[in-house]
């Protein structure tokens, strides 16, 4: 800050209050009878933010009396507004059973859609309309229009920025999900007190104690003969917002150097992969749940990339129909369409099994921290993709032993304590073993291990067992953070990703 | 996961007071969780065993395990009901078999088979596509049996829940089951199972008849099967024969004519598997164990042994009921878990190797450490983002995704300023300025690459700033001051923004961003960012 005016700068050091604070101290004391609201206060050369931090220090130095009342805003939610265009589902709903007299319920879900049709039925429920037998009619229910005219105008009004809305109203969209949404404002009521009063009469009279250290000063020599001001070490200072690394790159570096220290390489990989190596190749069937429309983003294509060792489609197909020596196999017919559908990796042991079958010397330890994808609606607890930690070792003394002696190794290195290792089912692991630790005192489900299926390996050509483990990288940082709400890490709050505090 | 539910004091009663407590004692061993909320029982199972997915056949596991008893086994019986199989309605659903069992009252027990039923279906079933089962009282019936194909409209009966007759073209349309489940019967001819007298035992897969309608007291059961996989149809089988020998009921085989023979379904049962000690120990890790440890550990879940083996292998009689088992290290699985994992002792492996990161990976961190020094703040978007984003703004071809959940994850980036964009309209209330990068995979033309975004938000934010953090980025990497050469990209100021050349190769974009883009991510200041490949850096 320039020090313009040298009298009251040294004032301003005397009293601790700045030239800024002067000027909001000189405005409340013109207004000395009265509670002025913040946003009142104008003084000429000072914005918005000024004033407000310049009430704060005010206040920390309790040079002025604060009030605070609370005030709440409402928006409507992009889903709002779509409302607001289309029409409230459960009103759409209403006038399509209205005029159809009756409506099944999946007729509903296909004329609304599936998550409108459901906030529909939920909404009718409330007004006593109920699907019986599968069936939704208007039999005994009185009439609703102004009902929902009333919710209409509501949104409008909130669209329309009107600050008279009805108390039942925002009651009510404040119930339902993601319609409307409430920012809470703080507005403070300020007045100056006899303090205040005090340290402004003293800020304007002059010092005879220098202040500010400035060139000028350093130049005159005038510090041989008079002394420096002392100032309030303790007092507020503006805070300072760094800049650093993501909290993820943060948490995959410190995953990182525990697997270098335990001498594993990372491998590489890409997001789009053939269905062959993401699910055929780990011995997962092709009708199994996982490769669902519901559980795995399938991509639209019109060609495709060349697919990795294409040979490998054979050797899938007669593991999956016969099975290998001693192994029944799925006993269906495999279908090579199926295998060559192109899809978002559903997890990092793609590009393990694939390493293994490039790399079949052992011993080999492997690992990566990727993203990978899961057709999830984003929530405050899910996303739709993540970081996997995905580790492996491949050697002739890889067991269920030597695993669960990694999985301590690794995850205490991680902070875990009090590990207990559970049996587990996966499709390409037997045996399979979840473990679980305990962190900052709360208990955690740490993700899939085991040893892969001899139907995995063993037509790769890979000699000894393999053993491998995974684990989502988000669901480590939610505790290393604190975080409440998933989506944080990736929407994030510039101020939190400038100011998260590392862990030792 | 696979839920089993039940009511607690009705399970007790059936199984014990100390049903609970076997319960989950047994859980930690086969790895599933119970929760008791004192009326409810709640067991969630991984999909892998569906042997287990009753409290009978829970109940018979545990009892296994604790050596009070052995799994129910039981030579085979030929009756006296006979069930004729139509080569026409094989047509419509081609794997048919049947059984019946006979007994006491089923009781309250009757809740437990239901509900074993509908999770069979609803899993090996693939909701009664692969296959399903009707269970009928066989003392109301009168054999023998008839698998035939009818006409929709010649079809009536009451279904097992209604008051009146309906033709099998009413209940496909009108009742709950048949509208839920009326896509499996497609042709004009609907399967119909009925006794000797025509009355309707079932429609399957989708209602069974009145007549047929099982009670607490029914003691005699008819048990058919049908389905359009073959060995679903035999897994279905030997799990409901083994919920009923559970129960106590003895099991007779039908004179059926056509279909699948029993024989074949019993040809799945008892199958031999052979167990080396060798490969238990390897996989295991467990070199001391010892061969009566195994042996117990085999009886404990349920397999058979001979009463004599060597120390080489172990032929290992598999219950038909296991249709998890697929060879010997299913087995070897199943004896660590008799074992318990906890007491599986932990062995260092000989992890004798030199790690190392990936290239790209050194690079990554080198380009944050720079980025971070020159007061840029790391930011990561998501890979799947919105179309609408790019709506208007050139997208390339490729990597949309077939099945999105919603329209905000849609498309994989082809870049990643837009969603930088974004990123500074979530953080618009946050001080000023604003300097943030991502490094982050973009995929072009289902190539996969790596991109490096700076963006800078402020009061003023022009070409030059942003231009100044590239010179000094190239700079720390050894790279000469690139060549701009004029090009509009969609986002941005025509004649403020330009294709980043460097050594004569394009290796991105840099400039101020359009006003009508900026109003499109709804921010207020102006923008200015670059956007390069990161080969340019190597």
């Amino acid at each position: 800050m320039k020090a313009d005016n040298l009298e009251n700068n040294s004032g301003a050091v005397q009293a601790n209050i700045s030239p800024n604070e002067v000027s909001v101290l000189k405005f409340l004391f013109a207004n000395r009878d009265a509670w002025i609201m913040e946003d009142q206060i104008r003084i000429e050369g000072l914005n918005v933010r000024e004033i407000a931090s310049s009430v704060s220090w005010l206040e920390s130095k309790r040079l002025i009396d604060v009030n605070r009342n609370e005030i709440s805003n409402f928006h409507l939610t992009e889903e709002g507004r779509r409302f607001l265009q289309e029409g409230l589902p459960e009103e759409r709903a209403y006038h399509l059973i209205s005029s159809r007299k009756q409506l099944t319920v999946s007729d509903l879900m296909k004329e609304l859609g599936e998550s409108d049709g459901r906030i529909a039925l939920a909404q009718l429920a409330k007004l006593r309309i109920k699907p019986r037998n599968g069936v939704v009619s208007l039999d005994g229910v009185p009439l609703l229009d102004d009902e929902f005219a009333r919710r209409r105008s509501f949104l409008n009004s909130l669209a329309a920025g009107s600050a008279d809305l009805p108390a039942d109203m925002i009651n009510h969209f404040r119930k339902r999900e993601n319609v409307i949404q409430e920012h809470r404002r703080i507005i403070r009521s300020l007045r100056i007190n006899e303090n205040g009063i005090r340290a402004l009469s003293s800020s304007l009279s002059t010092g005879n104690l220098l202040g500010e250290l400035t060139p000028e000063v350093i130049a005159s020599g005038h510090w041989k003969s008079v002394g420096f001001q002392p100032y309030d070490l303790n007092s507020r200072v503006e805070r300072v917002l760094g800049s650093g690394v993501h909290p993820i790159t943060y948490l995959s570096r410190m995953v990182k150097e525990i697997f270098l220290e335990l001498g594993f390489s990372e491998m590489p990989g890409h997001y789009i992969e053939y269905a062959a190596w993401n699910m055929d190749a780990l011995f997962i069937p092709q009708d199994h749940p996982a490769r669902d429309m519901q559980d795995t983003f399938y991509l639209d294509t019109k060609k495709k990339p060349e697919m990795e060792h294409p040979e490998v489609m054979d050797i899938f197909s007669r593991v999956h129909e016969n099975g290998i020596r001693g192994y029944r196999g799925w006993g269906y017919k495999w279908s090579r369409e199926k295998a060559s559908q192109l899809l978002l990796r559903t997890h990092t042991t793609v590009s393990t099994i694939r390493y293994l079958y490039e790399h079949p010397e052992p011993p080999q330890a492997v690992f990566s921290v990727e993203k990978v994808f899961r057709h999830e609606s984003v929530d405050w607890k899910h996303l739709a993709e993540l970081h996997q930690i995905e580790g492996a070792y491949y050697g002739k003394d890889a067991s269920l032993a030597s695993l669960k002696w990694l999985m301590r190794e690794f995850y205490s290195r991680l902070g875990f304590r009090d590990l207990k290792f559970i049996p587990s089912y996966y499709p390409y692991t037997e045996p399979s073993m979840d473990v679980v630790g305990t962190i900052d005192g709360k208990e955690m489900e740490l993700g899939g291990s085991g040893v892969f299926r001899p139907e995995v390996t063993k037509p790769l050509g890979l000699k000894v067992p393999v053993i491998a483990w995974g684990l989502g990288l988000e669901r480590l940082a939610m505790i290393y953070f604190g975080l409440n709400d998933i989506r944080d890490i990736y929407q994030s709050d510039l101020d939190w990703l400038r100011t998260y505090r590392l862990r030792d | 996961m696979v839920v089993v539910r039940g009511d607690r004091v009705q399970t007790e009663e059936i199984f014990g007071t100390d049903f609970l407590k076997k319960v989950s004692g047994f859980s930690e061993i086969i790895g599933y969780t119970v929760e008791s909320d004192g009326t409810d029982i709640k067991i969630e199972f991984n999909p892998d065993r569906p042997d287990l997915f009753s409290f009978t056949t829970l109940d018979s596991a545990i009892r296994t395990f604790f050596l009070e008893s052995e799994i129910p086994k039981q030579e085979s019986v030929v009756g006296d009901v006979s069930f004729y199989i139509t080569e026409e309605a094989l047509r419509l659903r081609p794997f048919v078999t049947s059984f019946v069992c006979r007994g006491g009252k089923i009781g309250a027990r009757q809740r437990d088979m239901i509900d074993f039923q509908e999770r069979i279906h609803q899993t090996i079933g693939k909701d009664r596509y692969k296959v399903s089962i009707g269970i009928h009282d066989l003392e109301r019936l009168k054999p023998p049996f008839r698998y035939i194909s009818k006409p929709r409209d010649k079809v009536s009966f009451i279904p097992y829940d209604g008051n009146r007759e309906m033709t099998a073209e009413e209940i496909l349309s009108l009742h709950e089951k048949g509208r839920q489940y009326s896509n499996l019967l497609t042709s004009d001819n609907v399967p119909i199972i009925e006794d000797s007298l025509n009355q309707v035992l079932s429609m399957p897969p989708i209602v069974n008849g009145i007549a047929s309608r099982v009670s607490e007291s029914t003691c005699n059961f008819f048990i058919d099967i049908t389905g359009t996989d073959m060995k679903s149809a035999y897994g279905a089988s030997l799990l409901l024969r083994h919920f009923f020998r559970s129960a106590g009921y003895i099991v007779e085989e039908t004179r059926q004519t056509g279909g699948i023979p029993y024989s074949e379904i019993l040809a799945n049962d008892n199958r031999v598997i052979k167990v080396r000690i060798s490969e238990t120990k390897k996989i295991l890790g467990q070199g001391s164990l010892k061969l009566d440890d195994i042996g117990i550990s085999l009886r404990r879940m349920g397999y058979s042994l001979p009463p004599e083996f060597d120390a080489i292998s172990i032929p290992v009689n598999v219950p038909g009921s296991r249709l998890d088992v697929m060879g010997e290290v299913d087995i070897i699985e199943d004896i660590g878990k008799a074992l318990g994992y906890g007491s599986v002792p932990e062995f260092r492996p000989n992890l004798d190797l030199v790690g190392s990161l990936r290239d790209d990976t050194r690079i990554k961190d080198r380009i944050r450490e720079v980025s971070v020094g020159l007061g840029f703040q790391e930011a990561m978007t998501f890979v799947v983002t919105a179309s609408k984003f790019s709506a208007g703004l050139g997208r390339g071809s490729g990597a949309e995704i077939m099945n999105p959940k919603s329209q905000d994850f849609n498309v994989i980036r082809d870049r990643l300023r837009l969603n930088i964009l974004d990123l500074l309209r979530i953080n618009k209330r946050r001080n000023l300025p604003q300097r943030i990068f991502e490094i982050g995979d973009v995929v072009i033309d289902f190539s996969q690459k790596t991109h490096l975004c700076y963006a800078i938000t402020d009061s003023r934010a022009g070409f030059s700033s942003i231009k100044q953090y590239l010179n000094a980025l190239l700079q720390r990497f050894g790279k000469v001051e690139p060549i701009f050469i004029p090009e509009a990209g969609a986002e941005f100021i025509p004649g403020r923004s330009g294709k980043i050349v460097i050594n004569g190769k394009d290796f991105g974009i840099i400039g101020e961003i359009h006003p009508e883009t900026l109003q499109k991510f709804d921010l207020a200041n102006p923008v200015a960012l670059f956007e390069i490949d990161i080969d340019a850096l190597k």
